[in-house]
């Protein structure tokens, strides 16, 4: 196949044609207001295109071994359950829908083990590690895919 | 439209005749419904008058954004309109089975002065805006659940009500094509850490400046009215909180304790209840309310059920969500671990 240009090269063409080319010729509020949704969904998908089957790969990965420890830690069987389902489950694939799948489980077996330390002090540096996961991987991650979102078109 | 408009309105007003709609324009401003606004022209008792009329609308099925109800919208712009006790742009018609105007659809008059978010984009000093928009969310607040159509979902409790939201946090991530750690961490921090109940009252549900239009008196009038209910009234100072950190300025986090001094005058609550703790707790409870059906939007549109840019646009803001309240809690727990220390 043609891998170059790359999927988020041909995006962000799309884009510029739009900004460029497109938009000074669009008259209508809402019509500008929808380009200007356009654009963003764009470079949101330019990012994605770019990362997120290396991030759903590592992220998994990073939970797999922190839920883990979180089992052998604690006697918590929900979170066992759905680490175990998640690990024999897991598709193993790079194909996207695949790698959404196994991310997804991997994703409830990081739920149960927040859920099993939250409001339990003994457990509080497990907790305080499944919270450094979400904020260093998913939500940092999500302020990358974000990308230039803004609430356009309000007012 | 414009002929079937100038029907649904001969319908409603036998005081005029020679009814014309000289213009109809789509609106853009509102991300849940369809708004147009149209100028028509009528004789009424022998004279020919013009004024501008705003309709608003159901989307068409499967593009909507956020699903809401054009009943519930319309019965409660009936109360308020009844009650009289808080600012809002008359409603004057409603085509409650889409029959005459295509759509379910409220007629409602136009405000001339813009909004609210319109004015403070243009101004650098917010002047007496803070304290006024304290006040008028205090004046929804003080409407009481009794004062409120029975039709209207009434909570058995404060409890009931608070544990509900919380567990919509829990049921929103079970039933989505996504599973979302954050969205059950959200739920049990909400859970474990409870703040000091308030009496229930009218929330309006989507408190932000659009939603506040300014006549040409410079009078507030509150309206967008769908997601309306009987909650605690932190829910909407929360509401206002994280909508303005998104599209500011923020009048609360501007100066949050005038603020807050401006709001509890106008309700007569304690500081005990309603201080800046509380306000982030609800920050973050009450974005369920509204992300509950952005997050069942975006799961149709995943199952190919719905489609639209305006939902697809709707990924940014759960992600801004995840951000926002991660960071909130941060900031809230350390506060009770520093109460907690010195106690």
């Amino acid at each position: 196949m043609i891998v170059r240009p790359t999927t988020s090269q041909l995006l962000r063409d799309v884009r510029n044609e739009l900004v460029e080319t497109i938009a000074p010729e669009v008259t209508s509020a809402t019509a500008q207001v929808a380009l200007e949704q356009i654009d963003i969904i764009l470079e949101q998908c330019a990012v994605r295109a770019e990362n997120e089957i290396m991030w759903m790969a590592e992220e998994i990965a990073e939970m797999d071994d922190f839920v883990g420890r979180v089992v052998d830690a604690i006697d918590d069987e929900p979170t066992a359950a759905a680490l175990r389902a998640a690990r024999h489950e897991a598709g193993g694939s790079l194909a996207l829908e695949s790698m959404c799948d196994d991310y997804n489980r991997m994703s409830e077996a990081l739920s149960c083990a927040i859920e099993a330390c939250i409001g339990d002090s003994e457990r509080s540096e497990l907790l305080a590690e499944a919270i450094g996961v979400l904020h260093l991987r998913r939500s940092d991650r999500e302020v990358d895919v974000r990308a230039n979102w803004r609430l356009v078109g309000r007012g | 439209m414009p002929e079937r408009l100038a029907a649904f309105l001969g319908l409603h007003r036998d005081d005029i005749d020679r009814i014309e709609v000289l213009a109809y324009e789509p609106m853009s401003g509102g991300y849940s419904r369809s708004m147009a606004s149209a100028r028509i022209r009528y004789r009424s008792g022998g004279i020919t008058l013009e004024e501008t009329i705003v309709l608003r609308g159901d989307p068409p099925p499967g593009h909507a954004m956020i699903e809401t109800d054009r009943d519930h919208e319309w019965m409660v712009l009936e109360a308020l309109t009844e009650l009289g006790a808080i600012p809002i742009p008359p409603a004057r018609h409603y085509d409650s089975t889409g029959e005459h105007l295509g759509t379910k659809a409220i007629v409602m008059d136009h405000v001339e002065g813009g909004s609210l978010q319109s004015l403070l984009d243009d101004v650098d000093d917010y002047g007496e805006h803070p304290t006024r928009l304290a006040q008028l969310w205090g004046d929804v607040h003080a409407i009481t659940p009794d004062q409120l159509p029975s039709a209207m979902p009434h909570p058995m409790s404060w409890d009931d009500h608070v544990d509900g939201l919380i567990e919509m946090w829990r049921t929103v991530e079970t039933r989505s094509v996504n599973s979302d750690p954050v969205a059950r961490y959200i739920a049990a921090w909400l859970a474990a850490n409870k703040p000091p109940p308030l009496p229930l009252r009218l929330t309006h549900g989507d408190p932000q400046a659009p939603n506040v239009m300014i006549d040409s008196n410079g009078k507030y009038l509150l309206v967008d009215w769908e997601f309306a209910a009987i909650g605690d009234p932190r829910e909407d100072l929360g509401w206002y909180n994280i909508y303005s950190s998104a599209a500011g300025p923020n009048l609360y986090t501007l100066d949050p304790e005038p603020f807050l001094a401006a709001y509890r005058r106008s309700t007569g609550f304690s500081e005990a209840a309603v201080n800046q703790w509380t306000v982030g707790y609800f920050t973050i409870l009450a974005g369920i309310k509204i992300g509950a059906t952005i997050n069942e939007q975006l799961d149709r549109f995943a199952m190919g059920e719905n489609s639209g840019v305006m939902t697809a646009f709707q990924v940014g803001s759960l992600c801004y969500g995840h951000e926002q309240n991660l960071a909130a809690i941060v900031g809230l727990q350390a506060a009770l671990n520093s109460q907690g220390a010195t106690s």
